[in-house]
Order: C-alpha cells, then structure tokens, then sequence
C-alpha cells in the first residue's frame, strides 16, 4: 500500500467521526458545557450580569426560602400529579373506545390530535377568554338565563392553577391517545383469539391479557409527561401570565422571571439547575434502561 | 343484540362528547374572530355572529399595535418564515448525517455519543438560556434571527438524529455493502444511496421541526429583539397587552393567523405528524 | 370424543366470495386436515368452525348442536396459533391454566389438570417461566398444553408448525401424532404443507379458492386425485401431467403423446372401461413420477410399457435417481432406481405402470371414470 493510500485509508475511517463532530460539539458546548456554566452561576452572587464571587450553597438556601418558589413547587406537585393523572385516564379511555372498530376513527383520531399541532401561545388565547368570568363561560351561562353560574377559577387565586391543569389535559391527552392506540395495537391478534377462545371476553379480556401488556407503553406515557409537566412554560405564559399575582407561578416562569425581569440571576440559575436534576431523575433511567434494551436486541 | 347498540351509542357519544371539547376552543377563535367586538362584549363568545366581518383579520395582519408601530402581525411573521425554514433544513441535514454514522458506520463509544446526544433532547431549556444568550452577544448574534436559527438548530440535532437513526436501524446494510463494493465511499453512499431512500423520516423530521420551531415560545422571548420576534411571540405580546381595549376579536384573528401554518401542514400530512410522535416515544 | 359437522358454508367479505358452499362431516376421533395453497379459504374456515368468525350462510354443528350463535370459549373447543399465541405477561403455569380460571375451575384442580399435562408434554421445568424466556420448540408445546389441559371436544389447529425450523418440525409433527392417538379427540389441522396432511390426516380435505377439491383418506387424495388441481398439489414431486390423445382401436384403447424428438408413444391403458363414458379425444394423462421408472429394474407386473425417450436432466438424489424428459409438450419427472445410468440429452429407456395411471379431462380438469 503506496503512502497516499494509507493515509486516504485513515481519512475515510476518520471520516464518519469527522462527519459527526460539529454536532457532537455543539451539543458538548451548548448542552453541557451551558448546564455546567448555569449550575456555576448558581454558586455566585450573579444578579443582573455574571459575577463570579463564590458563595457556596447560599442562592439555594435562598431559594429554598422564598414563598413564591414554594408556591411554584406546589403549584408543580398539583398541576403534575392532576395532568399525568388525568392525561393517562383520558387518552387510555379514548383509546380504548377507538380500538373498538370506530367508523369514523381516522377523523376523530385528528380531532384529538390536533392541539399537538398548535403552540400553546395560539390556543392559550381562546381558553383565557373561554374560561374568563367576564367575557366566557360564566357570561355565557348568564346570557343563557342561567344568572347563579359561576366560574371565575382563571381569576381565582386558589383555583387558577386547576385552571391550567384543564388547558394542558386539552392539549396533551391526544398524544397519549396515540401512544395508547399504538399499543393496543400492537398486542397480537392471536393472543386476543385465544384468550377469547379461554373464555376471557370484554372485562376480563382487558383486565388480564390486554392492560398487562400496556405497561411499557404506560411507563412511557408517564415519563414523557412529568417531563413536559416540569417544562411548562408557555401553557402558563398564555393562560394566566403565572397569575393572579403568582397564583399559578410554575418553577419554569419562575427562573424566567428571577433571571431577566428581577436581575435576580444566581437565583434564577439554581432553580434551574433543580428543574435539571427533577428532568433527570425522570428521564436518566428510562433512557438508560431504552439504550441497553435496543443494544441488547441488535 | 339491545345491549349491543346501547354499548355501541353510547361508545360513540363518549367518543362525540370528547371530540366537542377538543373542538370547542378552535370553534370558538373562528366564530369570534369575525364578529365586530361589541358581540363578542355582550357575552356572545359561544354563538354565530351577527354581523360578519372580516376587519379583525385584516388588523390583525397589518394593523394592530404590536411593537413601536402599527404595524399587525406581518413583519413577524415573515421573521417566524425566515427563522423557521433554514432551522428546519439544516436540523434535518445534520441529523441525516448524524443517523447515519451512528448506525453504519460503528466505532467503540458511538453508543455514549448517542446517549449525549439523546438527553439533550429531554433537558429543560431553562438551563441553558442564561449561558446562550451571553454566547449569542459575543458572536454578534443577540436579538437577530440568525441567531434564533443556530439556537433551534444546535437545540434541535438531538431529535432529529433520534429519527433518523431509528430509521436507519433498519436500513438494509446490503445495499450499503453492495455500494461499497462498487466503489463508493462515506460521502456518495450517503447521498447517492441512503438519503434518496429517506423520504419518508425526512418528511416526518422536516413536519415536526416545523412544527416545533414555529410554535416555540421560550427562545423567541428569551433570544430575539424587537424586529427579529417570531409570530408566536408577537402574538404574546399582542394579547397580553395590559393596558387599552381588549379586542378580542382581533386577538383570535391574529391567534389563527399565528397557528395557520402548523395547522394547515397537520392537515395535509396529520398522518407524518403522528409517526413523528411515536418516532421518539415508544419502546421498541 | 366429539363429531363436527360443517353443512353448506359460504363465507364473502365484501364483494370476495372466500368459501364455497363447504360441506364435510367429521367423525369423532378423527384427525381431518384442511390443505390448500394460501387465500384457499381454510384459514377462514377454522375460524367460522371456531367461532371468531360469523357464519354467513350455512350451518356448524358441533357434537351435533348446532354453534353458529355460540361464542368461542361456549363450544368446547381448544385452538393452537401458528404464533403459540402464549399470553407474554403470564408464565407458562399461568398460561395454562388461564381458561379453566376463566371457567370458575377451583384452584386445586386447576393445579392438576396443569401438573397432568405438563406431565404428559414434558415442560413441568418451564412451569415458572414466561414466554418469552422459551425457545420456540418450547413454546409450541405450552401452546398445545394450553389446548390440552380443558379436554375439548375438539382441536383446532392453525398451521402450529410453520413457524418450527425442519427438524423441530418433524419432532412436533411426530409429538402431536402421539398424542392424537393417545387421546383420541376430534382433529382439525390446517396447513399448507401437503406432506404434513399426509402424514398427520385420517382423512384429507384438499381446497381451492374457496372451493372443496376433495375429501378422503390419504391414500385416495394421493392415488385417486379428483381433478388436476389435487393431483397437482399433492405429492413431491407433483404428479406429472401429460397432454395426450385418446386413441380407440377395435382390441384397445391407448393413449397417444409426442416425445422429445417429434416421434409419438403409445401406450394402452389397462382398464379401458375408464373411458366408456367419455366422448372426446383430449385427454391428460397423470403419471406420478414413481410409476415411470427404468426397464431394467422395474417391477414385474402385466401393465408395463416401455418406450424410450430423450432424456434432458439427471438429478441424482441418493435413493433414487429423478431424471427429466419431455412428453407432450411438458417435462415430465421419472423415478429411477439408483443403479440406473441414463445420460442426459441420450435415449433412455423407460417403463411405465399404467395400472397407476390417472385420466383428466382437459376441458373440466376433472378426474375421468369413477
């Protein structure tokens, strides 16, 4: 092999890595080289621009110490438990009824799709005005001679956060429809015949052979869900602003806020850093246990 | 044979009853965006309007009071057009790319690659707006729509080498040995061979980057200034202005205008966006 | 012990008519195996016979009641899956014995009829796994053991080997013979591998596009076809086929088909009252390749011919030699015993057993004669 061949040969064995290193490095620097730097920032006294005065854990003390990031982690526990709740309860019951050989499934599976499709930002709007007592549903219900309705929760300092838990069950149940049909769907026609053939049929079929083999698709569901529940942020932006007054303030507008409204930044950046590690207690195992399954399957 | 058409209608209602309330919101924007706004103030928000009008469309495109000028939602969404297309070519290409390396040409570690690259589609963003925008500043990018671009390109490689190297999992490595033997090398077999055969998860990628970079509302307020806002953002703005009238049907009409787009692909291609879905999500 | 009957059953989906007015009775122990090339229908037919399928038209009794508006787990009957169907998120115990649970049967003799039959199948080890931690071979096994443990009146069986590589085949194929012996209960087994139906079946039912071909023991389905299409699938190689006259002297009546170089050859046919009935001149001649054989070695028997024909190909096989010759028209397979040393592209000569031979027409591609 002639010099100019051994060394075309190392090019092209280098080069798929060469092919993959821009975003290899852009992802180090932009993803974890800025986590680093963000979890930095949350050791220094930073307010409105870095500063980089060390000061140990004393911005989480802070943290840990303010009523409106109790209010937010509260707000989180709610709006999480009551969204993965009732976003699983909906799509598996909408799933389950689509599976039963629906005429018109194809154009209901759309409707309940589409909110997927749309920014939070744009159907943030009409649920704002819908649920408002003013202009929505309690005026409405006025209008309609109904004159004791009531239903001022968006405006409510107790009730707005339920309000959001409404307007992101609207938006995501869909999707976990989806996940929902695509698992039934993929339990084996042979193992349903036989199990009627067993004698298991309508209740029982469900309650032993089909909703056994749902739970990965189950576990799924959950993981994705408590982690768009810990991102959400649009969906309260658009809905209530994080009000009335920080009613409904969530960890994300909470570290938007400290960070470039209230020049409050290392502040900003370790209630970041928390929602990290929250994500990650969620998503490194479940990750973990995907690689290893594809790996082991290949 | 009773039991079974009362099972039946009533299977069905539940099924209507939900699909009216997925609907009821949509329905809603539509009606009230074309209603003079004293309907609408009257309490009318659920009923047929009265009085048709197109006027609230037509502010709410060049008209209405977003920024420092009238200026409607226009200029922002050209900006929204002119942010989204590059992100959305250059996150499919490099994810293209990165796909294919990961899964036909192996090297030791290449699984750790992914799995970096795979977490970063589940972190939240939060974390790393504090460090972008003083990246964005020093390379002279703050507040421009190129800007805007590299953050949703560098944000969004994790997902779409995902896709594409789900889908390449199951390429028929024949065609690539049978290629090889030919002659060509990593480049041409990946332009020549594997990308011509991508259509399908190309479109799948391109629909949900879409999708996903039009409606993005934390980078666009976090990243861009007056005159590089996305729509989503303009429309933010718009309807959460605190002070003055509300007019709400302008509002919707711009919401829509806003959401027209991504709507309008779900219905053309709701099947891709649905495989796109799935694509990230379920096991196995 | 249980008997079915299947009486006048048409099935359409759509605007496709998928069975044909099927007709056949069952006795009890008998092990009936529905054959055909796949989209004959045999698979729907199971499945009507099963009850996971509405019958259109016609009638399915079991035991002599009548089925149609009995649910599957109403008729006594146990089915075996070409994919084992086992349920994943159960072991193999659990598997077993989840339709006696379904039935209300107390635990205890739930326990036994699983030990019994585990028992019997040889997978008491495997008792505690699931699925998928067996190999295939294994899983076959708690499928039929599934099957067994409720003592149906009648199994069903849907092609449960196709999935097996060669040997585990024939392993199974030997196992599920066994055990029909032993246990004497009503059969049906679809499948579309003709040597399984042989070796397996008391009686074969050959289908085609719907359409019963025929029905009869082994041997009848194998020696007697009915028409061209049955002679043709069953049997490997297939019977051959020969386009031919019938020629019709004072003294006989032969047959009359061209060879490989133009020349024609004769060949009288021992039984002519076969023919008595049939006006026409056309005939096709069926000869399974085992009844053309060398002149040398072959059996002695007063309905020998011989001729001599070009032959194309050798294709030595260890037991017999197969070689290939054309005769009116198609290339026809011979089955000459080892010893024999025919050349290719040289004459051999052959002798033919027209004792064993089957007449068509060719305008019905039915049998001639009865």
């Amino acid at each position: 092999m002639t010099a100019a061949t051994a060394a075309r040969a190392r090019l092209s064995a280098w080069l798929p890595r060469l092919a993959l290193a821009p975003s290899f490095a852009a992802v180090l620097v932009c993803v974890y080289g800025f986590i680093l730097f963000t979890l930095y920032l949350s050791f220094t006294s930073s307010k409105m621009l870095p500063v980089y005065e060390w000061l140990g854990f004393a911005n989480y003390v802070t943290l840990f110490k303010l009523p409106a990031w109790h209010t937010a982690l509260a707000n989180l526990a709610i709006f999480g438990v009551l969204y993965i709740g009732l976003c699983i309860a909906v799509g598996a019951a909408l799933a389950i009824a689509l599976d039963q050989r629906i005429r018109a499934e194809g154009v209901l599976r759309a409707v309940y799709l589409y909110p997927m499709a749309l920014s939070f930002i744009v159907t943030g709007t009409a649920w704002k005005w819908l649920l408002d007592p003013g202009v929505g549903l309690e005026q409405v219900m006025h209008v309609l001679g109904w004159q004791s309705f009531a239903f001022g929760w968006i405006k409510d300092r107790d009730m707005a956060i339920y309000t959001v838990v409404i307007a992101g069950v609207w938006q995501t149940s869909g999707f976990v429809m989806a996940l929902f049909l695509a698992g039934l769907r993929g339990i084996s026609d042979e193992v349903l015949k036989a199990a009627q053939i067993d004698g298991a049929s309508g209740l029982a079929l469900y309650r032993h052979v089909v909703l056994p083999q749902l739970t990965p698709t189950l576990l799924s569901a959950i993981v994705i869900l408590t982690h768009m529940a810990i991102k959400s942020y649009d969906l309260v932006i658009a809905l209530t602003g994080g009000g009335p007054g920080r009613a409904t303030e969530m960890p994300a507008t909470f570290m938007y806020s400290y960070t470039f409204t209230r020049n409050q930044m290392a502040v900003g950046a370790s209630s970041a850093v928390i929602m990290l590690f929250t994500v990650m207690a969620v998503m490194v195992p479940y990750l973990y246990s995907e690689l290893r399954e594809r790996r082991d399957a290949r | 044979m009773r039991a079974n058409v009362l099972g039946r209608a009533s299977l069905y209602a539940f099924l209507g009853v939900f699909a009216l309330w997925y609907l009821v919101p949509l329905v809603v924007m539509l009606l009230n965006s074309v209603k003079p706004l004293a309907e609408i103030e009257q309490g009318n928000m659920v009923f047929l309007p009265q009085m048709f009008t197109l006027d609230p469309w037509r502010a709410a495109w060049s008209t209405a009071q977003i920024g420092v000028e009238a200026t409607g939602l226009r200029p922002y969404f050209v900006n929204s057009l002119l942010m989204v297309v590059p992100a959305v070519l250059v996150s499919t290409l490099l994810g293209a790319i990165n796909g294919y390396v990961l899964t036909q040409w192996r090297f030791r570690g290449d699984t750790l690659v992914f799995g970096l690259l795979l977490f970063a589609c589940f972190i939240p963003f939060q974390i790393v707006l504090i460090p972008m925008a003083r990246m964005l500043g020093a390379l002279g990018l703050a507040g421009t729509t190129s800007g805007l671009i590299l953050v949703h390109v560098v944000y969004g490689i994790g997902l779409t080498t995902l896709f594409f190297r789900n889908f390449y999992t199951s390429f028929p490595r024949e065609l690539i040995r049978a290629a090889q033997i030919d002659g060509a090398g990593f480049g041409s077999i990946w332009l020549r061979i594997v990308l011509p055969n991508s259509v399908p998860i190309i479109v799948v990628c391109v629909i949900w980057q879409f999708t996903s970079i039009w409606n993005d509302f934390l980078f666009g307020a976090s990243f861009a200034d007056a005159d590089s806002q996305p729509v989503i953002v303009a429309l933010n703005n718009l309807v959460n202005a605190s002070q003055g009238v509300k007019e709400y049907n302008v509002y919707f009409a711009a919401a829509m205008l806003a959401g027209l787009p991504t709507l309008l692909v779900y219905i053309v291609a709701g099947r891709y966006f649905v495989r796109g879905l799935m694509a990230g999500s379920v096991k196995g | 012990m249980g008997a079915l009957d299947i009486r006048h059953v048409s099935q359409a989906y759509g605007k496709t008519a998928v069975l044909h007015d099927i007709d056949i009775s069952v006795a009890a122990g008998e092990f009936l195996v529905l054959v055909g090339p796949s989209g004959c229908g045999k698979s729907t037919l199971l499945n009507l016979i099963a009850g996971l399928d509405t019958v259109q038209s016609g009638e399915i009794a079991i035991d002599g009641e009548r089925v149609n508006e009995r649910s599957p787990a109403d008729r006594n009957i146990a089915m075996v899956f070409q994919s084992y169907a086992l349920y994943p998120n159960m072991t193999v115990r659990e598997n077993l014995g989840f339709g006696l649970r379904m039935r209300g049967v107390a635990h205890a003799a739930r326990e036994n009829a699983i030990a019994e039959v585990a028992a019997l199948l040889k997978i008491e080890e495997l008792l505690d796994r699931k699925p998928r931690a067996l190999s295939g071979g294994q899983r076959q096994r708690v499928a039929m053991g599934r099957a067994l443990v409720r003592k149906p009146s009648l199994f069903l069986f849907d092609e449960p080997l196709s999935n097996l590589d060669a040997r585990l085949r024939i392993e199974m194929r030997t196992l599920i013979k066994r055990l029909h012996q032993q246990l004497g209960t009503t059969t049906v087994y679809v499948t579309h591998d003709q040597i399984e139906a042989m070796t397996l079946a008391t009686r074969i039912a050959v289908m085609n596009r719907g359409r019963l071909q025929q029905v009869g023991t082994p041997n009848e389905v194998y020696a007697s076809p009915a028409n061209m299409f049955v002679a043709g699938f069953m049997g490997a190689p297939s019977m051959n086929l020969i386009e031919a006259k019938l020629v019709r002297e004072s003294a006989r009546v032969a047959v009359r088909f061209a060879l490989a170089d133009g020349s024609t050859a004769t060949l009288a046919l021992p039984s002519p009252e076969v023919v008595a009935g049939y006006s026409g001149d056309d005939i096709v001649l069926g000869l399974r390749p085992e009844a053309i054989t060398d002149g040398a070695s072959a059996e002695r028997s007063g309905a020998l011919q011989f001729m001599e024909n070009r032959i194309d190909v050798v294709e030595p096989a260890g037991s017999d030699t197969f070689v290939v010759s054309r005769m009116g028209g198609t290339d026809v397979v011979a089955r000459l015993h080892a010893d024999a040393t025919p050349q290719a592209g040289a004459p051999f000569r052959l002798a033919i057993d027209m004792a064993k031979c089957v007449l068509f027409d060719p305008a019905t591609q039915e049998r001639i004669g009865s």
